[in-house]
C-alpha cells in the first residue's frame, strides 16, 4: 500500500464534526426527533427519504459545531457557493427507497408508485438533499464501495482541498439500513453462514460528517485535527497488518489505533499484539457496527481524545476494502 | 506487503489513457461502438420486455446479448469491457501489475440482483429465494469487486455513484487517484445494465421519448435509455513509457460540482456544468481556447439540451457555435453510470481519428439551442484537445479534458 502524506503545512483540516448515532446499542435505529435537533420546522424533512433526513440533520450539525450554519444562503434565491462541497460515502445508500420503488407496482402496502420515489434511488441522492438546502455547489461524489466509503470519502475531500479546488467540504459517511435490510445483511433472511461469521451485531443507522478545509482556511483553528496521510487497498486475504500500517509517515508519534469497522476476534487480538502498548480502541464494541459512517465516526472519537500523539484510523470491509486515516494536530 | 510513502506533491504526475474497452447495445467492443457513431446507426430498439401499462414498449439499447444467462448482468458487462481495456493496454494476460486499482461508477451495479431477491423473499411466489446476496454479490459494489477478484487488483478499489455522471467521476476519481502517487495503474469507468426498476422509473418521470430520440431538435421529447460498460486503462505517464504502452491520449483535467438547484432539473443557466467545466480547465491549466471538440451529455431531454448549450455560450463565449458538439445517445441510448465513460472512449477516438460522429435524428432547428451539434453526418475534425460533459440527477456535474497523444 502507497501511503499520500500532505505534508504537517498542507495536511487538511477536521474543523467540526455532526454525529448521529443510536444512543441506545440495543436500538439500531437513530431514534432522536431530527428538525428539533436540527432546529427546524418537520415540514422541510418531509421532501428527504431517511437516508436524506440523516445525512442533512448530520451535516446541519457539523455546521453547527462550526458554527457557520448563521451564514448559510437561504435556500431559494442566491448562488450556490463553488467553494463548498458535499462528498459522502455510503454502503448501503437509499436501499429503502429502492425497495419501495421496486416493489410499488404490486405491492399496495408500499404506495403507489411515484417519480418522487424514483428520484432517491439514486445512492447519491443525499449529496443532493444535503448540497441543494445549503446551496454547496463546489465539489461532489458519493462513494458506494462498502465500510470503507465513508474513509474513501474523507481521502477524496482532502485532496479536493490540498489542490485548492474548494475551501471546505462536508465529508463522511451515512447509513440508512432499514429494519429489512439490516436483517438480511446480518444473514437474517436466510441464515447466510458466511454474513454469520461476520456480523456480531445489527448494522446501525449512521451518519458522521465532517467539515474539513484546507490547511491555510482562516476559520480553522491551530489545535484543530489534521489528515496528515491517507492510504488504501484492496485486500481481501487480510494480509495487510496492523503493524504495516504503524509505519504510516506520521509528523507525530501515533498513540492510538482505532479499529473503525467489525473485525473477526482474532484479527483485533492480532492488532492488540502488534500495536501494544498503545491502546486499540475497537470502534463497533463501542458504538455499533456503522458501516460507511465508521471512519469519519472514529476521526471524531480521535478528536475527542485530545494530547499531542497521532491516532491511526484503519476501515475495513467484508469484501476486502481497506483504509487507513493517520491524524494527529 | 512493502509500504511505500508518496508526498501528495507528486500531483505533479502525468495520467495517460493506454487501453478502452467497450460493450454497448451495438456490439462488444470499442470499434463496433466507434463504427456505429460514426456511421450514425442507432441500435436502439423497442423490447417488450420493457413494456409498462398500457403504451408501447420503449426504445432501448440491450447490450450483450450473449451473455451468459443467470451471470449478474452490470458485473459481466463490466468484465468483458475491463477483459478488452487490459489487453488493449498489453496486458496480455489481463493482469495489470501488482498495486493496481479500480474506479468505477454505476447507479444500481449489482443491486438489482439483491432488490430482486428481497421481492422474490417479500412477494412469497419464490419458496426458495436462494442465499441472502449479501454481502456478495448484491450491492453497488459488486460489479467493482468481481473485475477486483478477476484481475487481482490490489491497489484502491472503490466504487463511486454519482447518478448519469458516475463514469466520468470515476474516471476522473481514477486520474487522481495516479497524480497523487497511489497507483501507476488504474481502471476506471462505468457500468450500468438495464431493468424494469429504471424503465418503470423514467416512465414515471414522463422523460422517455416516444420514438426516436433527437438531442437538440426543436421535436425532441426525452430519452431513450441503454445499457453497457465503458472501462479505459489510466497509467502514470513515464511507467507506460518505460513499457511500451500503447498512449491513446493525455489526461488534462478534469471537475465535478454540485448543482445545488433540484433533485431532477438541472440549474438553467448551466452553473453547474460551467463550473465543472471551469474546474477541469484550471487542473488542465487551459484556456477554454484550446477546446476543439465537445461531447455533450446531451439526452435529448429539453430541459438538458437547453441547459447544456446556455452553458457552452457562457464557457465559450462567440466561439461556442463553432466548437463541433455531438450526443451519441440516439445511438446506444442513455447507459446511465456507464455514459460518461463510454463518451470518454469517444473522445480518445475522435483524438486519435481525427473524426467527429453526428448528432444523429436531428431535423429542426431549436432556436433555443443554436449550437453547431454535427448534425446527421460525421466530419473530420483535426482535434489536439476534447471536452466530455456528464450531468446527473441530485445535480452531480462532470467534466473531462482529454487531449492528444
Amino acid at each position: 500500500m502507497r501511503w499520500i502524506r500532505f505534508g504537517r503545512d498542507a495536511a487538511p483540516r477536521f474543523t467540526a464534526f455532526g454525529m448521529l448515532t443510536p444512543a441506545d446499542r440495543g436500538t439500531p435505529e437513530v431514534t432522536i426527533d431530527l428538525p428539533a435537533l436540527c432546529g427546524e420546522s418537520p415540514l422541510r424533512f418531509r421532501r428527504f427519504d431517511r437516508y436524506g433526513e440523516l445525512g442533512y440533520a448530520a451535516a446541519r450539525l457539523a455546521l453547527r459545531a462550526h458554527r457557520s450554519d448563521g451564514d448559510l444562503p437561504p435556500v431559494a434565491g442566491e448562488a450556490a457557493d463553488m467553494d463548498r462541497g458535499v462528498i459522502l460515502g455510503s454502503s448501503l445508500a437509499c436501499w429503502e427507497s429502492n425497495a419501495r420503488h421496486q416493489r410499488s407496482p404490486r405491492d399496495p402496502a408500499a404506495g403507489e408508485a411515484s417519480a418522487a420515489t424514483f428520484v432517491r434511488t439514486v445512492a447519491n441522492s443525499v449529496c443532493g438533499d444535503v448540497s441543494i438546502a445549503l446551496r454547496f455547489g463546489g465539489p461532489g461524489a458519493l462513494f458506494a464501495g462498502g465500510w470503507t466509503a465513508g474513509a474513501e470519502a474523507i481521502i477524496a475531500a482532502a485532496s479536493a482541498l490540498a489542490e485548492r479546488r474548494a475551501r471546505m467540504i462536508l465529508a463522511g459517511g451515512v447509513e440508512a439500513p432499514g429494519p429489512e435490510l439490516r436483517a438480511m445483511h446480518a444473514g437474517g433472511g436466510r441464515g447466510d453462514a458466511q454474513a454469520g461469521r461476520w456480523f456480531t451485531g445489527l448494522l446501525a443507522e449512521a451518519a458522521a460528517i465532517a467539515v474539513m478545509e484546507s490547511a491555510d482556511e482562516g476559520g480553522a483553528g491551530p489545535g484543530s485535527l489534521r489528515l496528515f496521510a491517507c492510504g488504501r487497498a484492496h485486500d481481501p486475504d487480510r494480509r495487510l497488518s496492523i503493524a504495516a500500517l504503524l509505519d504510516a509517515p506520521a509528523p507525530v508519534p501515533l498513540g492510538t489505533v482505532v479499529i473503525a469497522n467489525t473485525m473477526p476476534r482474532a484479527f483485533l487480538d492480532r492488532a492488540r499484539e502488534e500495536a501494544a502498548p498503545r491502546p486499540v480502541i475497537d470502534l463497533p464494541d463501542r458504538a455499533g457496527e456503522l458501516g460507511a459512517a465508521g471512519a469519519p465516526a472514529a476521526a471524531a472519537l480521535a478528536d475527542g481524545l485530545g494530547g499531542g500523539e497521532g491516532v491511526l484510523v484503519v476501515a475495513r470491509d467484508i469484501a476486502g476494502g481497506m483504509a487507513a486515516l493517520v491524524l494527529g494536530r | 506487503m512493502a509500504d511505500e510513502h508518496v508526498a501528495m506533491s507528486a500531483a505533479g504526475r502525468q495520467v495517460v489513457v493506454t487501453g478502452m474497452g467497450a460493450v454497448t447495445a451495438a456490439g462488444h467492443g470499442v470499434d463496433r461502438f466507434w463504427r456505429a457513431c460514426v456511421e450514425g446507426t442507432s441500435a436502439l430498439r423497442r423490447d417488450p420486455r420493457f413494456a409498462t401499462g398500457a403504451g408501447a414498449a420503449p426504445p432501448v439499447g440491450v447490450a450483450g446479448q450473449t451473455l451468459p444467462a443467470g451471470e449478474e448482468r452490470a458485473s459481466a458487462l463490466a468484465l468483458r469491457a475491463a477483459e478488452e481495456a487490459l489487453r488493449s493496454a498489453g496486458f496480455t494476460d489481463r493482469t495489470p501489475p501488482r498495486g493496481a486499482g479500480l474506479v468505477l461508477g454505476t447507479c444500481l451495479g449489482g443491486a438489482i440482483a439483491a432488490l430482486e431477491w428481497l421481492d422474490a423473499c417479500g412477494a412469497g411466489a419464490v419458496r426458495s429465494p436462494g442465499p441472502s446476496p449479501f454481502p456478495q454479490p448484491g450491492g453497488l459494489a459488486a460489479p467493482a469487486l468481481h473485475l477486483a477478484a478477476r484481475h487481482r487488483l490490489s491497489g484502491p478499489v472503490a466504487t463511486v455513484s454519482t447518478a448519469c455522471s458516475s463514469g466520468s467521476v470515476a474516471i476522473m476519481s481514477a486520474a487522481d487517484a495516479i497524480r497523487r502517487g497511489e497507483s501507476d495503474v488504474m481502471l476506471a469507468g462505468g457500468v450500468d445494465a438495464l431493468s424494469s426498476f429504471v424503465v418503470s422509473g423514467f416512465v414515471l418521470l414522463r422523460a422517455l421519448a416516444a420514438d426516436a430520440v433527437r438531442p437538440f431538435d426543436r421535436r425532441r421529447d426525452g430519452l431513450a435509455l441503454g445499457e453497457g460498460a465503458g472501462i479505459v486503462v489510466l497509467e502514470e505517464a513515464g511507467a507506460a513509457e518505460r513499457r511500451g504502452a500503447p498512449i491513446l491520449a493525455r489526461w488534462l483535467g478534469g471537475g465535478t460540482a454540485l448543482d445545488a438547484h433540484h433533485m431532477t432539473g438541472p440549474s438553467p443557466g448551466g452553473d453547474g456544468v460551467v463550473r465543472a467545466v471551469t474546474a477541469a480547465l484550471a487542473e488542465a491549466r487551459r484556456a477554454a481556447e484550446s477546446v476543439d471538440f465537445i461531447s455533450a451529455h446531451g439526452t435529448g431531454t429539453s430541459f438538458n439540451d437547453r441547459m447544456e448549450t446556455v452553458a457552452f455560450k457562457r464557457l465559450f463565449g462567440a466561439r461556442a457555435a463553432r466548437i463541433p458538439i455531438d450526443s451519441v445517445k440516439p445511438i446506444v441510448g442513455h447507459t446511465l453510470g456507464a455514459a460518461g465513460a463510454l463518451e470518454a472512449i469517444l473522445c480518445v477516438r475522435v483524438l486519435s481519428e481525427g473524426i467527429v460522429p453526428p448528432t444523429i435524428n436531428y431535423g429542426e432547428p431549436d432556436p433555443e439551442c443554436d449550437l453547431d451539434y454535427v448534425p446527421n453526418q460525421a466530419r473530420r475534425v483535426g482535434a489536439r484537445v476534447v471536452l466530455s460533459t456528464s450531468s446527473g440527477f441530485a445535480g452531480h456535474n462532470a467534466a473531462l479534458l482529454l487531449g492528444a497523444p
